[in-house]
């Protein structure tokens, strides 16, 4: 019914966090040895026989122009082909996307895709200058808080979501992360606690935003038709899609959607030939509280306007009828954006292979979605969906 | 030929200053208030307003100006012109004479003069004047109580003139009174009663008895008076030698509301006169500076009833402000600054991407498609539509004046902005969407449908070289488009 024709036989991630002690480097071996060792049947790294990465802002660690050798050179892989990813928030879910149609394609059986990012070897200000980036006489100050907290204005003004709707979000996604021994945060917070944080960017209080965060993920993929030399429960790659949306604010339609992630869901649902309905599990883009909210409506979770409602009901707790952000979600986990992607697939094929420990969710139908978006304007999504279902 | 006002525009800053919040740091005595001008605003930035204005008044087509004559002694770059950037932002052709007029509170009736002798000689038909200044001074000295800022402007022509110019005398000698350096950029004086005495005093009577010789006139016969004023009380003097009278000064005064605004200060007052002024009236305007003195005479014709219809309010300006506290002050004055590093724009101010699409963007252009009618915007980076793909266009204005779509205020800005700021996107009254940072904007009042306009500001600077572009701000009053 899927595409299924890429497997995943294994991932590895490591705990993200403020990780002043570690390199780039070593974040990126520590992942990939992780990952390596993920693999049921036992894995020899000669088997690799061409890679992917995503880092979306390697200059905040000196990286700027490195390219792909920034990940074999890393790890003992110097020779094969290695291909660099950035695509805004999606960037390693992009690198994943890619290294799927590599393997799919028919010309590597077998490929690495990993993703990083070292957000905490540059000052808080370097990250905020990416305000400063772009064109300065039409997307001056736009960082990421500038991008969703006017979404958030307008979902309320539109929709009558409220800033504790938003809260319930960060409550229930640090809930999860408590249980998630990758997680940045690990501790529950109340619902005063986020409503009474600092105000970074009204509408968006500080416990509605993601951390800066360093981490990294890695996950190995080969072609379907002979993962049984790999893995003993394989996990398949369901469908992919992607998204894009004008490239400045004032050319944008919506300031209550993604339109990049109606468009991305679309396609990744229609590869998989399966409905929202059909989803077991979502690791989705919580970069603020306000983006989860919008991520139901847009990936059919529920109607236009009606995201307040599914948070209220607690549809979207770790035990509800679509557990969204199981993880802890970005709020929690944490963000290290070319990493982000890949750990949300780790996530999902922990779940689908019921290894997820304390926090695993129901298993039933076997699919587990992942989504980011991003970018300028928030204008790239990417969406992944895995299956534990052979056909 | 008749060559006199054809319309007039204001600028005043949003921004003001307690006279007696200065004397309370550092002694003194001193009533009334000063316009302050705010972080993203300079001369050309308030230039550009008060010329929109005038423009917009004049009911001229930006294509019929033929000549722009501009006088300030704050300019923010030496060695180089800024004027391209108003020209370009009310969309004045291209072939038209810019000039810059300097190094005296006067340097604004030369540019008048200039313009005047345009016209005369039919070089040019219409031409556009503006005078604007934004006084700097260093903390706690004697000046830094009257500074104010402030543009004003004024189209001249010969066709539909209401006011206009009888006659002009001048009177120049060499007096050293008040300086700045290039380096200090502060106004400086040396003995105030010596300068007032032989320089203000004496050159405003000798200008005044000139032109009132040459016109055959005497001062009783003007209804209206605008004289230069540099501090409270200078001008007691020269009221009683020219035996002026209270009524004649009333109209055309604001020192006490707004200080001194050098190059815009008798523009000011003149335009302010004339929001009240009736046919047949005569004004006497007298400029002061640097040992030049310049009287001018107008005479109001029945014009003026027709040109007061849709005169851009002064009274607005003066109305609309909000006080700042003396650490605001400073800080807008530039004396007091954030230790910080240099931004670091991804694009250099000086790059060709803003050359490129800066003109564009400050005039407010769009290429609006002829198959599907979208406008996209700047037409500079859009050759191909981007909600159908059509390569057709034709250019069109974008409108200045809309209300929040949805909006944000961040507090935390990157090296070289300031928070908290609002940013705003907005629908525009003609259907086009707009995004720009805030300005001038109560934080806790940012409503989505809030009206809002955008207008000309300096967006951020980089090693002292700004980038201009737009901002919105609470309407206050709609600039000319």
């Amino acid at each position: 019914m899927g595409w299924n024709k890429v497997a995943v036989i294994g991932v590895g991630m490591i705990r993200f966090g403020e990780l002043f002690e570690k390199s780039w480097e070593e974040m990126i071996e520590e992942a990939y040895l992780n990952c390596i060792k993920s693999v049921d049947k036992g894995f020899n790294p000669k088997d690799i026989q061409a890679a992917w990465v995503g880092v979306a802002r390697p200059h905040l660690h000196g990286q700027g122009a490195q390219g792909g050798v920034s990940l074999v050179g890393n790890i003992g892989l110097a020779g094969i082909p290695c291909t660099r990813v950035e695509n805004g928030c999606p960037t390693g879910s992009d690198a994943f996307r890619n290294a799927c149609f590599g393997v799919a394609s028919g010309v590597y059986e077998v490929v690495l895709v990993a993703g990083y990012e070292k957000m905490r070897d540059a000052p808080t200000s370097e990250m905020l200058g990416i305000g400063l980036e772009g064109h300065p006489l039409l997307t001056l100050s736009e960082t990421a808080m500038t991008m969703f907290a006017p979404q958030a204005a307008r979902h309320m003004f539109e929709y009558g979501t409220t800033k504790e709707h938003m809260a319930m979000v960060a409550v229930k996604n640090r809930k999860n992360g408590v249980l998630d021994p990758y997680a940045q945060f690990r501790q529950e917070i109340a619902l005063e606690d986020v409503l009474r944080s600092p105000v970074v960017c009204e509408p968006l209080n500080l416990l509605d935003c993601c951390p800066q965060t360093d981490g990294a993920a890695c996950a190995l993929l080969c072609r379907a038709d002979i993962v049984d030399k790999y893995s003993r429960k394989p996990i398949y790659v369901a469908g992919v899609g992607c998204g894009t949306d004008y490239y400045y604010a004032h050319e944008k339609t919506t300031f209550t959607s993604f339109p990049a992630t109606i468009r991305s869901a679309k396609e990744a649902y229609k590869m998989a030939g399966i409905k929202p309905q059909d989803l077991d599990i979502a690791e989705v883009h919580d970069c603020f509280t306000i983006t989860e909210l919008i991520d139901y409506e847009d990936l059919g979770f529920c109607e236009k306007g009606q995201a307040k409602e599914l948070i209220e009901k607690g549809v979207t707790e770790r035990t509800g009828r679509i557990p969204v952000n199981v993880s802890g979600g970005l709020i929690c986990k944490g963000h290290p954006l070319g990493a982000t992607g890949i750990a949300q697939i780790a996530e999902l094929y922990w779940h689908l292979r019921e290894e997820a420990g304390q926090r695993q969710v129901e298993i039933r139908k076997g699919y587990g979605l992942q989504h980011n978006v991003g970018g300028r304007s928030i204008s790239n999504s990417v969406m992944i969906i895995l299956t534990r279902n052979k056909d | 030929m008749k060559v006199g006002i054809v319309g007039y525009g204001i600028y005043i800053p949003h921004f003001r200053m307690k006279r007696e919040e200065i004397s309370k740091v550092w002694g003194g005595r001193a009533k009334g208030e000063n316009s302050v001008a705010n972080l993203d605003e300079d001369v050309i930035t308030m230039g550009a307003e008060s010329a929109l204005n005038a423009l917009s008044h004049s009911g001229l087509q930006p294509s019929e100006i033929e000549g722009f004559y501009f006088g300030t002694n704050s300019s923010p770059r030496i060695n180089h012109s800024l004027l391209g950037l108003i020209a370009e932002t009310l969309d004045l052709s291209k072939d038209i004479d810019l000039v810059d007029f300097a190094s005296s509170p006067r340097a604004n009736v030369a540019a008048l003069k200039a313009c005047q002798d345009a016209i005369v000689s039919k070089r040019i038909q219409n031409g556009l004047v503006v005078g604007a200044d934004c006084l700097s001074t260093l903390p706690g000295s004697p000046l830094e109580l009257y500074g104010g800022a402030g543009a004003a402007g004024f189209v001249l022509g010969s066709k539909n003139v209401f006011a206009e110019i009888e006659g002009l005398h001048s009177y120049s000698t060499y007096i050293m009174d008040r300086w700045t350096t290039p380096k200090s950029f502060s106004l400086t004086e040396y003995e105030p009663r010596f300068t007032l005495r032989y320089g203000y005093y004496d050159h405003l009577l000798r200008a005044t008895e000139g032109l009132l010789k040459k016109l055959g006139a005497n001062v009783q016969q003007y209804q209206h008076v605008i004289l230069q004023q540099q501090e409270e009380g200078t001008f007691r003097a020269v009221i009683k030698a020219l035996g002026l009278n209270q009524g004649q000064l009333e109209t055309g005064s604001f020192f006490s509301e707004l200080g001194d605004l050098g190059n815009a200060s008798i523009f000011l007052g003149l335009a302010k006169v004339l929001e009240k002024a009736k046919e047949g009236e005569r004004i006497l305007m007298l400029s002061y500076g640097g040992g030049t003195s310049d009287a001018v005479s107008f005479k109001v014709n029945e014009s003026i009833e027709r040109a007061r219809e849709w005169a851009k309010g002064v009274e607005i300006y003066l109305r609309t402000k909000e006080y700042v506290d003396y650490f605001a002050f400073l800080k807008l004055q530039k004396s007091f600054k954030k230790e910080e590093e240099i931004p670091k724009l991804g694009l250099n101010p000086m790059s060709p991407a803003l050359w490129r699409d800066g003109s564009f963007v400050r005039s407010l252009k769009g290429a609006k498609c002829t198959q599907c009618g979208y406008v996209n915007f700047p037409p500079s980076i859009r050759r191909i539509c981007i909600r159908c793909g059509h390569t057709q266009f034709e250019t069109v204005k974008l409108c200045r004046t809309g209300k929040v779509h949805t909006y944000c205020i961040s507090v935390y800005q990157p090296v070289g902005l300031q928070g908290p700021t609002p940013i705003i996107i907005a629908d525009m009254d003609d259907g086009n969407r707009f995004r720009a940072l805030g300005t001038e904007m109560k934080l806790g009042g940012v409503r989505i449908e809030m009206p809002v306009e955008l207008v000309l500001r300096r967006l951020i600077d980089q090693n002292g070289v700004g980038i201009y572009g737009n901002l919105f701000r609470p309407p206050r009053i709609t600039m000319g488009n």
